[in-house]
């Protein structure tokens, strides 16, 4: 069993000041990662030429980056002909939604960290005034 | 750059591709303009021609002309950088459900009373039947906009009027047409040139240029820490003191050219100069600390 002081190295531990960074997602954290995603987040299916247009990247590394996306299940990637040209449209996952917006919670976290603290403090005394 | 700009750009971005994508559903551009003309030419039309067949022929085919030319516009006109599908909240699609039910009601509420009036035969209902099932299928599928449903609805409220005949409330409803028609033309214009302006800053990479910037500004990914451009001018500084240190002590009269050269390159690079020798905010030194403390986890875990 842990006595009080130990109790208290454990969640010094565990609060330290590099854990929220620690935590971040770095498969989003990539640039042109994040920039993808964020075009995709706003919309529900895009064209390659809108993604290029937008983030700026070249078309190897949209390619590149965009098939890592898919291999961790955020986006998917459809492609099909418009008439006889291949054309390459672009999804994101509802995983990939949930995480991007993991990643913007922890990043405005990092940035404004008493916000969060008074979002938190007053969710609780929510959940405190609503149980009887 | 900061991570409070990053979140910015992302919220930059994502608002460029929400009005992008809004142009291939929620907004009309020159279809509404092409809405607009067609409704004025049709109220102009049905205020001298009599009702009869001719002129309901006239005004269906007017309708079909423009939800041809206004799909046509929007597939030339509207992704010059691709398809972008917009979102479409549940909320609005409770919101164009009800737009095709009060539409459905308003037509069959101007087509009851006539048909009340007159006991129509097999062939009319039959005929009728087949109009509202044409209109409710229009509306739901072609009239997807706020002003698109407006102008839509006069039009084919017109084929109604025009096909039965009754003048008095069709005056009243030409006049709505002109109004309609005026406020769509102006509108259509507006957003076309919100769209112009919009693709420029697409095409000319100004959000791009942000991206790129924001991608260079950040040495944790381990892609810039080598060879970071801010770093260069630092080389060329350390190199030409060694070089014009070695020329003072064996060749003297090299040394003004040294000095020149170094004065040179100084004032070129002042700038990135200035970024090295300058003192780094605490913010870049945790954000660098907090990337190297990433990088050596994921080494360890690894």
């Amino acid at each position: 069993m842990l006595n009080d002081s130990e109790h208290e190295q454990s969640a010094a531990i565990t609060e330290h000041p590099a854990q929220p960074i620690l935590e971040l997602n770095r498969l989003i954290h990539e640039p042109a990662r994040l920039a993808i995603l964020a075009v995709l987040d706003a919309a529900e299916e895009v064209d390659f030429k809108f993604l290029l247009a937008a983030t700026g990247l070249t078309r190897g590394n949209l390619s590149r980056q965009a098939t890592k996306l898919e291999e961790a299940g955020y986006i998917q990637i459809r492609k099909y002909h418009k008439g006889k040209i291949p054309a390459t449209s672009y999804r994101i996952t509802p995983t990939g939604q949930s995480a991007f917006v993991a990643y913007r919670d922890q990043i405005q976290r990092l940035l404004h960290p008493s916000i969060h603290l008074i979002r938190e403090e007053i969710t609780s005394d929510r959940k405190e005034e609503s149980q009887p | 750059m900061k991570p409070e700009h990053a979140l910015r750009l992302i919220d930059e971005t994502q608002s460029l591709t929400r009005h992008y994508a809004s142009y291939q559903r929620q907004k009309g551009g020159l279809g509404y303009t092409l809405g607009g003309l067609v409704l004025l030419t049709a109220s102009l039309l049905a205020l001298f021609l009599k009702p009869g067949p001719i002129s309901t022929l006239s005004m269906c085919g007017f309708t079909l002309l423009w939800l041809i030319g206004k799909a046509v516009l929007s597939n030339c006109l509207y992704t010059p950088l691709g398809r972008v599908k917009e979102r479409w909240s549940p909320s609005r699609n409770r919101l164009h459900v009800l737009r095709t039910v009060v539409g459905m009601l308003l037509i069959s509420g101007i087509l009851l009373p006539t048909l009340l009036q007159h006991t129509p035969d097999l062939l009319q209902l039959t005929f009728l039947a087949f109009f509202l099932l044409i209109a409710a299928c229009t509306i739901w599928f072609c009239l997807r906009r706020p002003g698109e449903w407006l102008s839509g609805l006069l039009l084919l409220s017109i084929c109604v009027f025009t096909a039965i005949g009754n003048t008095n409330i069709l005056q009243w409803l030409l006049l709505l047409s002109f109004i309609v028609a005026l406020a769509c033309i102006v509108l259509g214009v507006r957003e076309h040139l919100q769209f112009r302006a919009l693709i420029e800053q697409l095409q000319t990479g100004q959000q791009a240029a942000l991206w790129q910037r924001y991608a260079a500004s950040r040495s944790f990914t381990g892609q810039h820490s080598s060879s970071s451009p801010q770093q260069w001018p630092l080389f060329y500084v350390l190199t030409a003191s060694i070089v014009s240190a070695f020329a003072m002590t064996h060749l003297p009269f090299a040394a003004p050219f040294c000095a020149g050269t170094i004065l040179l390159l100084a004032l070129q690079k002042r700038s990135a100069l200035q970024a090295c020798f300058a003192p780094v905010p605490i913010g870049h030194i945790t954000r660098r600390l907090s990337c190297s403390t990433i990088a050596s986890t994921n080494n360890q875990q690894r």
